[in-house]
């Protein structure tokens, strides 16, 4: 299963789009990382999963979502 | 000491909220939203569940719209304040608090916004509406009402006035410093765009806290700029909340209180609560008011109508001299003005001031017996 690094901004939106994931059976995780979020101090959502799927419930929550990426 | 001043704090707090403060500072001693090491993580993550449970608590879905302050005047001046960058009109009641009515005061002072001043009307919510809407202009922006009045416990129709000022397309205020943990409320079925409370009141939490629930968080502007721990490289404030109103290190260990604190509130009722404290003020008043030399402002307490305040005076005495008294007799509770230069004026008080007894959910029976004990002692003399 792939996993994918959600860039967001803030910690809150990280800690509440964590929850929305694993709410609905994703693993997912929050960790704070300036290397792979170049927007100066920002927060990830590591989550294994449907891409589409995780977005569109992220966003769905009014979550905003800086960047997607893949992990390696 | 008899403790009868909820209205300025809650006291004393649950031991829940004491042990959650004490507990802070071992596990969650790092700066929230600043740090990635597991303590800073861990912290923000206590942060965040108060902020979950805060913004379930009022009925608001969205848990990012739920900003902490460091008490309600400050979540009322961010309100009045971004609201009022545009100009216009605002209406509010004739009980409202200094911290609603000093900013207009500034603000109108300043050029920016004019308000008007509704009469109310106790046990008539229907009559205190319609003033309300006698007074909407063409260029009224918003309503704001008290959800009763921290001097003379009197409610206003909280949800009946939402709904006017939606009916005209306004937008609507809601200062629950006194009614906060002891009425249920639902941001989305009453109406309220805006919520202001204190979390050291009857959400039981510690001083130092306060919260806004918005519903229209796009129309907030930052009045403190500087570190959010987000968005660093950019010297533009984040335009996300809550961080964009939540500039500097938040006050982690009263956050932790406060989630002990709703969570007490929670494990008791708001219901129950408000069933208590309205018992014991309904006995303390009926007490009061069998009394000679004991001055009453009020009509008798009703849940519903009234929250668990009443205001009184001793003889000829005044509120500070009834209060001082009361204090030699280890007393607690707040003689003077209350902050609430509106409310006085509206109930010829602005002379003498009052005596506020506050109830809260930590008095009991007893308490108020001993109160009543020792005020029926001294009306004898005075």
């Amino acid at each position: 299963m792939k996993e994918y690094f959600f860039l967001l901004s803030s910690i809150t939106s990280a800690m509440k789009g964590e929850g929305i994931l694993r709410k609905k059976g994703f693993r997912a995780s929050v960790f704070r990382d300036t290397n792979l979020n170049p927007y100066g101090c920002g927060y990830v959502i590591k989550a294994a999963g449907e891409k589409e799927k995780m977005e569109y419930l992220l966003k769905s929550a009014g979550i905003r979502i800086n960047e997607i990426k893949e992990s390696r | 000491m008899l403790y009868f001043d909820n209205a300025a704090t809650s006291f004393p707090k649950p031991v829940a909220v004491k042990k959650a403060v004490e507990n802070s500072f071992f596990r969650f001693g790092a700066n929230p939203g600043r740090s990635g090491h597991r303590m800073g993580m861990e912290t923000a993550k206590a942060v965040f569940e108060c902020r979950e449970k805060a913004a379930d608590f009022f009925g608001l879905p969205e848990t990012e719209n739920l900003v902490f302050t460091k008490n309600c005047t400050e979540a009322l001046n961010i309100v009045i304040m971004s609201i009022a960058s545009g100009g216009g009109h605002f209406i509010i009641s004739d009980l409202e608090h200094n911290s609603v009515l000093r900013p207009l005061f500034e603000l109108e002072n300043r050029g920016t916004i004019c308000f008007s001043v509704a009469k109310t009307f106790e046990c008539e919510p229907e009559k205190t509406v319609r003033s309300y809407e006698n007074l909407i202009r063409s260029d009224t922006k918003m309503l704001i009402a008290t959800g009763s009045s921290n001097v003379f416990g009197t409610k206003l129709p909280v949800a009946m006035l939402a709904k006017l000022a939606h009916e005209h397309g306004l937008l609507f205020l809601a200062d629950m410093a006194q009614t906060a943990g002891t009425e249920s409320c639902d941001m989305g079925k009453d109406g309220i765009d805006f919520i202001c409370a204190p979390g050291h009141k009857g959400l039981l939490g510690p001083m130092g806290t306060g919260i806004l629930a918005a519903k229209r968080p796009e129309l907030l502007k930052p009045h403190l700029f500087g570190g959010t721990g987000n968005n660093s490289l950019f010297p533009e404030q984040p335009d996300n909340l809550p961080e964009m109103l939540e500039s500097g290190t938040l006050n982690v260990p009263g956050i932790c209180g406060l989630s002990a604190g709703i969570d007490t509130v929670i494990a008791k009722g708001t219901e129950n609560i408000a069933k208590k404290e309205m018992n014991l003020t309904k006995e303390l008043y009926s007490g009061l008011s069998e009394m000679k030399n004991v001055l009453l402002f009020t009509k008798p307490p009703e849940s519903g109508t009234h929250s668990p305040v009443i205001s009184f005076v001793l003889g000829d005495l005044n509120g500070e001299e009834t209060a001082a008294l009361l204090s030699e007799k280890s007393v607690a509770s707040r003689g003077g003005f209350h902050c609430a230069a509106l409310a006085h004026h509206k109930m010829n008080t602005e002379k003498r001031g009052t005596c506020r007894l506050s109830i809260g959910v930590m008095n009991t029976e007893e308490e108020v017996l001993k109160l009543l004990g020792i005020i029926h002692a001294l009306a004898k003399k005075y």
